[in-house]
């Protein structure tokens, strides 16, 4: 059974606690920060941040209105991520139920998956020299709701099978007059896990386009070892020839 | 154009010895060569045994690819620049060599956007991750396939011998030599 | 053929590997969750659980602690509970950091260094708590040494002058409150203040005399049934879970208006978002009060007006008139003359909403019902607080939106259990269940002629039939108090009367209770300073940074002669300055109930285990309480009935109850008569009758507002505790369709969800408007919501109309930007001492300092922040101290984000140093045709903690409101400039 998370940022009142919950359920230290004029702190996800809130503030200075967007952001447990697909090491799996998990005891820290990732969301840590992310809590998945989904007060994260999700994201969509990012309207990389249903255009929130299929380089790292064969193949026919001309010195 | 020198007849096979080839690996040219072979040796290693070796090649990354890696740029660096100082620029560059810096280059060049991704080289050199970033997406890609193109161009071209295999090449001889001084 | 063999081999385990390299990873792509797991899993799928209440702020959302072997595995939310349903705020989900923490204090500690300062180090030095008590009994005793007991003929103990004083706390169960109290009144002290003095002081004033009581009239889940909101609050960021159900009603198409001078989280998810200048809201609820009055007077609900509040009455309380809708002499016309003034025109001039979005609010907010007013701090700490929460009342009144589901008016609790703290009145004015203590000895004389009045009859709430009160003004007072005060007589082992009692206008006072209130926050500090107050008990309160004007507390807590004690989790500001340092519990770690900011008492259990020698606030209070009496009595210290004994040989003060004599044995009933457990201290305050040496006494409950929580005859299984219910199925369909849960937990009034929500089935004035409806002279009757309010009638400064102050009206903080308003409508501060300095008024005139300041909370802190800067996951989401202001002033004093500027006041003209947020969410304000530049501080930080930063009370204002002594900590004058 696959399961999916709906994100709902017109519901969401910021509070963080899906980053603090996060720290919580996964005992990652708070990070030493400084002031943010945004408020967005940490200001990146980091190894030890697997997700945090963006402010996102609009001001028309016309109409003087005033708009604050707050933005989950976090992996988006992608079909067929291209971080499992670049990782050398087999280290970051895709499981049936939706999570994309980095195995950090397989990681060698290439920071391939931190490069292939179009979402910029793997973090490598220095201190350890593993990259980490969000793993959708793929230890409670599905026995319990991933840790910042049952804490967050105001149901922006909403926890489901895929198809529930979906139904209720097209249902939001309507009501919001809006997008889904992550199905329906856009499917990243096969689609994600983590659907997210906008009251606006996905670049407001910072959302790359992504196309639904891997970018090409991901299987060129993949694939680029079947050289070895004309390797292999002119090696040997260079062998042959240079033994065959010595051969030939030999007799001469 | 000088005069024409005479030029010592070179014994072949050469004397090696242990001592001779540690010799030799502290000039600038062979670590140069050595730390391009640990480099070529241990990036086949995660790629080809990777699904196996997992979390054991960590260290292989890390300190063998990664920490060598950043040695072998300054090094590169230092060779280079020897080269283009000293008269030897018209024997070294031939048109093979030409390829193989151009792919030294390209290598160091994704390697090191590779590594900057998060964080060990914005903090030395700030601002690099913002030059290199556009192309990050592209790098892994790149470093891999580029490693697998110079090792066809290095057997398929030859003047440019596969240089792990000359290296393990080299280890064995000195092996069966060291055998044969024993018998 | 060696290299040859070579090359071959290297080409097949090449070719080999990938191939099987594919082959794994492709089988691992998909690998299953269902199997997976982590230590955390592990250890949290078979630990056990353990219901708590989370102790920040005073939503009362549940929580489920997992401990597996004594270990503490997680906190999370409890996925039952109907408050929450498993969610957290960003503090609540800190907890777990809280409880682990390897910053809190562990041991008992005392000072070394005796130089008191913001730069000195204590030099804590690690004592046994036997060594602690030892000291603490030492410097009381000391301190009681010469204290008067006697008064001429009369014994008891001064509760104003009393050297020893305590404080807090919210963050502390009912029970640990309920025995602060008690210690504090058995020390014959009125000094106890606590949180509820700086939040909402001015609700329990206003609220209580309009409708009763000085609490939220509905409750957290019933937001959910409201059609509009009109927020003066910031709940999404204060009271995170009240916004759930805000959230919810959004969803069923509710409208919300907030009102803020800045632009929050709150406010994002506003239909109407309007600014307003901090001080300019009870115009705004008199504007929106005359606008239903003038605009639109068919959607005064007249029925409600009729049948529930004195509007057809006249202000004497005759009545009621037939004619009252245009008879100039009823307080309906009354009020509706005194609000023509604030008109839209007025209202924008005085707070700054544009008249065309006034007219939208008014239009919006009257038009849809049920309409619901949540307001908190914006509103309660002013000079005029009373003033505004009045207008907020009255316009429900008049909308009829009081005692009905969606409506109310929702004053937010800051603090996990400050209702709970403020029921059992850790106020120097009250006593358990907002009952007066003794002021005069006279009460105490009129208190002896209703004990000798005869029992049967008098029992209970509704006063005697044959006590025959002196005069009809004094009926209620007695009726309403007396019965509580004889309740603590028997609950606490207490004498209180005249004695013998047969003469009580000619016999000598020997009263054990206090006499006379205490020192309301701001002033203790005074009493402090000037060496009135010798020892302070500080408990789970940080008022180093907490209180107006920290200055002047952190100055009076340098005093040489204040030996302090403080109990805490961290090393706060304020622990920073005492004598003793004790280390608290946090609330996983005991058991006891909270009352949360909807009235709903709610069970703790405990959890884990203390780390340390951290010691549980129940046994604390028990073995400090024991050890203080224990040095006084060898000192010759005791109670005034103890000493009236001493000194007149033979008499045995005792009260009699037909044959059985009951002595005074405050040890004996001392934690509770209930024995020594959370649980025990929980009957006292609930029980509806006492075992006084072998005879069952019908008392009223100690704390009478709590008679209902406890019930053996309800529940036996729980031993009649009633907090330690957890069912969130509805009792009928009227339950299950506005979600009040009363089988949940219980609250107070008897378990009724919404306040005075009419219910026919049931008799008891419980349910209605109360006592305080009443005219100067005459007594309307329950169920008599006062739109015009006699309690409030008070000798202003500068307007003496008695009308003007049984009925709101608009009067400018103390630090006005506009001198001409300031002159129109006078603050109504409290002038009978100094603002800013024991000697001389330091107040800021617009000139000097032309911004208005504003203080505000934030999500990821809490209050006085020792429990959030402590916990790394909180800091880092808020790392420093900041001032917000818009981008046009930051233009005008020539800084950008980021920079530090210096935020100056009158009472810090060196200013404090803070970043500059500079936000498009700050916004100049015009006030009275001229622009106004408010900022804005949190005011969480201190000197302590992880995060550190000047304290936003360096820089507020002292001034406290006439009527609830609350300090005017949201508009002042300041001047920010670069630094």
């Amino acid at each position: 059974m696959e399961y999916a998370v709906l994100v709902d940022p017109a519901k969401c009142i910021g509070c963080r606690a899906c980053q603090v919950t996060c720290k919580r359920w996964n005992n990652r230290p708070g990070e030493e920060t400084t002031f943010s004029n945004e408020w967005t702190n940490p200001p990146k996800l980091s190894f030890d941040t697997y997700t945090h809130i963006q402010f996102k503030l609009e001001h028309d200075e016309t109409t003087g209105s005033t708009k604050w967007r707050f933005f989950n952001w976090r992996c988006m447990h992608c079909h067929e991520p291209a971080c499992a697909e670049a990782c050398p090491v087999s280290a970051i799996t895709k499981h049936e139920e939706g999570p994309v998990v980095v195995n950090i005891n397989r990681c060698i820290g290439c920071k391939f998956c931190v490069s292939a990732c179009p979402f910029g969301i793997p973090k490598f840590d220095p201190d350890t020299g593993k990259v980490d992310k969000c793993h959708m809590c793929y230890d409670r998945v599905p026995h319990k709701e991933p840790a910042c989904v049952q804490s967050c007060p105001t149901d922006a994260l909403l926890f489901g099978t895929r198809d529930s999700i979906i139904q209720k994201a097209m249902k939001r969509k309507e009501e919001l007059n809006g997008y889904v990012y992550g199905d329906i309207d856009n499917k990243p990389l096969g689609g994600t896990s983590f659907i997210y249903v906008l009251d606006a255009e996905p670049s407001v929130f910072g959302l790359p386009e992504v196309g639904e299929a891997l970018p090409a380089t991901v299987p060129v790292i993949k694939y680029s070892k079947w050289l070895l064969v004309p390797a292999a193949l002119g090696g040997l026919a260079y062998l042959v020839s240079w033994r065959r001309r010595r051969m030939k010195e030999k007799e001469e | 154009m000088t005069g024409q020198k005479e030029i010592s007849e070179k014994k072949y096979p050469p004397d090696v010895n242990y001592r001779t080839v540690l010799k030799g690996l502290a000039r600038l040219d062979p670590f140069f060569h050595l730390l391009m072979a640990i480099l070529l040796i241990t990036g086949l290693m995660i790629d080809l045994l990777g699904p196996w070796l997992g979390g054991w090649l960590w260290s292989i990354r890390t300190i063998a690819h990664g920490y060598l890696g950043a040695l072998f740029i300054l090094v590169f660096i230092v060779y280079i620049v020897q080269v283009i100082y000293s008269k030897k620029m018209r024997t070294v560059l031939t048109a093979t060599n030409y390829v193989d810096f151009l792919f030294y280059i390209i290598l160091i060049i994704t390697g090191m956007t590779t590594a900057s991704a998060n964080k060990p080289w914005i903090d030395v050199i700030p601002g690099l991750f913002h030059a290199l970033s556009p192309i990050a997406e592209f790098t892994p890609a790149i470093h891999t396939a580029v490693t697998y193109v110079w090792i066809v161009f290095s057997t398929v071209f030859p003047g440019g011998i596969l240089h792990g295999i000359a290296s393990v090449y080299l280890i064995s001889h000195l092996k069966k030599k060291s055998k044969m001084e024993r018998s | 053929m060696d290299r040859r063999e070579f090359v071959k081999a290297v080409g097949a385990a090449s070719v080999a590997s990938f191939a099987l390299g594919d082959l794994i990873k492709l089988s691992g792509v998909k690998a299953s969750a269902v199997e997976a797991t982590s230590e955390k899993w592990d250890k949290y799928r078979v630990g056990q659980r353990t219901p708590s209440i989370c102790p920040y702020c005073a939503g009362g959302c549940g929580l489920i602690v997992t401990t597996l072997g004594g270990e503490l595995v997680e906190i999370e939310g409890d996925p039952i509970h109907p408050i929450n349903r498993g969610a957290l705020c960003s503090k609540a989900a800190a907890t777990f950091q809280l409880v682990s923490s390897d910053r809190r204090v562990l041991y008992p500690m005392k000072r070394t260094n005796p130089n008191k300062g913001k730069d000195e180090d204590p030099g804590w030095e690690q004592i046994t708590w036997d060594e602690a008590y030892q000291l603490i009994g030492e410097k009381v005793k000391d301190a009681l040494e010469d204290y008067p007991y006697k008064h001429g003929d009369d014994y008891y103990y001064n509760g104003k002058d009393n050297p020893i004083s305590w404080l807090g706390s919210s963050y502390w169960n009912n029970e640990e409150c309920y025995l602060g109290r008690k210690l504090i009144s058995l020390l014959g002290s009125n000094n106890v203040e606590h949180q509820a003095r700086k939040c909402h002081a001015s609700t329990v004033a206003a609220l209580a005399s309009t409708f009763g009581f000085g609490a939220m009239t509905n409750h957290i889940v019933d937001a959910k049934n409201s059609k509009c909101f009109l927020i003066v609050s910031n709940p999404a960021e204060s009271h995170t879970m009240e916004f759930k159900w805000v959230r919810a009603a959004i969803e069923d198409g509710a409208k919300v208006i907030v009102l803020d001078p800045r632009f929050n989280r709150t406010g994002s998810q506003a239909h109407i978002y309007a600014r307003y200048r901090s001080g300019g809201e009870a115009a705004i609820f008199l504007g929106l009060i005359r606008y239903v009055l003038y605009e639109h007077p068919e959607r005064i609900d007249e029925k409600f007006l009729e049948e529930r509040t004195n509007a057809p009455y006249t202000i004497d309380g005759t009545g009621p008139l037939m004619d009252w809708k245009t008879n100039p002499d009823s307080v309906f016309s009354k009020l509706k003359a005194l609000v023509d003034d604030y008109d839209p025109e007025e209202v924008e001039k005085i707070s700054g909403i544009k008249e065309a979005d006034f007219e939208q609010i008014a239009e919006t907010f009257s038009s849809i019902k049920p309409g619901n007013i949540y307001y908190s701090m914006g509103t309660t700490q002013h000079t005029n607080a009373t003033q505004t929460i009045r207008a907020q009342a009255i316009l429900q009144l008049i909308l009829g939106n009081m005692g009905k589901p969606g409506g109310g008016v929702n004053a937010l609790r800051g603090i996990s259990n400050v209702q709970g703290s403020t029921d059992m009145n850790l106020l120097s004015h009250l006593i358990m269940g907002y009952r007066a203590p003794p002021k005069t000895v006279d009460e105490i004389r009129r208190y002896q002629k209703w004990k000798n009045s005869d029992a049967e009859t008098r029992g209970g709430y509704s006063g005697g039939a044959t006590y025959t009160p002196p005069d009809k003004s004094t009926e209620q007072y007695d009726l309403r108090h007396f019965p509580t005060w004889n309740a603590l007589e028997y609950h606490w082992g207490l004498y209180v009367g005249t004695w013998p009692g047969n003469d009580p206008d000619n016999e000598p006072v020997v009263c054990d209770l206090p006499v006379g209130l205490g020192n309301p926050i701001v002033q203790l500090f005074r009493a402090v300073k000037d060496g009135t107050i010798k020892v302070m008990i500080c408990n789970g309160e940080n008022p180093a940074v907490s209180v107006a004007n920290a200055n002047l507390v952190r100055d009076a807590l340098s005093s040489e002669h204040l030996f302090l004690v403080v109990d805490e989790l961290f090393e706060t500001e304020t622990a920073h300055y005492a004598d003793i340092l004790l280390p608290g519990t946090t609330q996983v770690e005991r058991d006891g109930s909270i009352t949360n900011t909807g009235r709903w008492i709610q069970w703790r259990w405990k959890a884990v285990d203390p780390p340390g020698e951290c010691k549980p606030e129940l046994t604390y209070l028990t073995e400090l309480y024991q050890k203080i009496r224990a040095t006084l009595k060898s000192a010759g210290i005791k109670l005034p009935s103890e000493k009236y004994e001493d000194d007149n040989t033979g008499v045995d003060v005792k009260k009699t109850i037909g044959t059985e004599e009951i002595q005074n044995d405050p040890e004996a009933a001392w934690p509770s008569r209930f024995g020594d457990s959370a649980e025990g201290v929980y009957k006292e305050a609930g029980a509806k009758s006492i075992q006084v040496g072998g005879v069952t006494l019908p008392q009223s409950a100690a704390n009478v507002i709590y008679k209902n929580i406890y019930d053996l005859d309800l529940r036996p299984d729980l031993d009649g505790i009633l907090a330690k219910r957890r069912d969130p199925n509805p009792v009928d369909l009227e339950d299950a369709e506005y979600g009040y849960y009363k089988n949940w937990a219980v609250s107070w009034m008897v378990n009724q969800r919404i306040l005075y929500q009419k219910d026919e089935s049931k008799k008891g004035v419980d349910y209605f408007f109360t006592w305080f409806a009443i005219s100067p002279d005459k007594w309307l009757g329950y169920d008599k919501a006062a739109i015009f309010s006699k309690p409030l009638q008070k000798p202003g400064k500068a307007d003496t109309n008695p009308l003007k102050h049984g009925m709101p009206l608009h009067n400018e903080p103390l630090e006005s930007p506009d001198s001409a308003l300031a002159s129109k409508y006078p603050s109504m501060w409290d002038s009978r001492f100094k603002v800013g300095s024991p000697d001389e008024d330091l107040i800021g005139t617009p000139d000097d300092y032309p911004h208005v300041l504003t203080t505000f909370r934030l999500a990821e802190h809490m209050q006085a922040g020792a429990m959030t800067r402590n916990l790394p996951w909180l800091v880092e989401t808020h790392p420093s101290m900041f001032v917000e202001m818009s981008p046009e002033l930051a233009q005008d004093i020539g800084v950008s984000a980021g920079d530090d500027v210096l935020v100056k006041s009158a009472r810090k003209p060196d200013g404090i140093k803070v970043k500059a947020m500079v936000t498009d969410r700050m916004q100049p304000i015009t006030v009275n045709g001229k622009t106004v530049h408010e900022v804005a501080m949190p005011w969480h930080w201190g000197f302590k903690g992880i995060s550190t930063g000047p304290s936003a009370n360096e820089v507020t204002i002292d001034a406290v409101d006439v009527s609830a002594n609350i300090p005017e900590t949201k508009a002042c004058l300041v001047k920010v400039e670069k630094a």
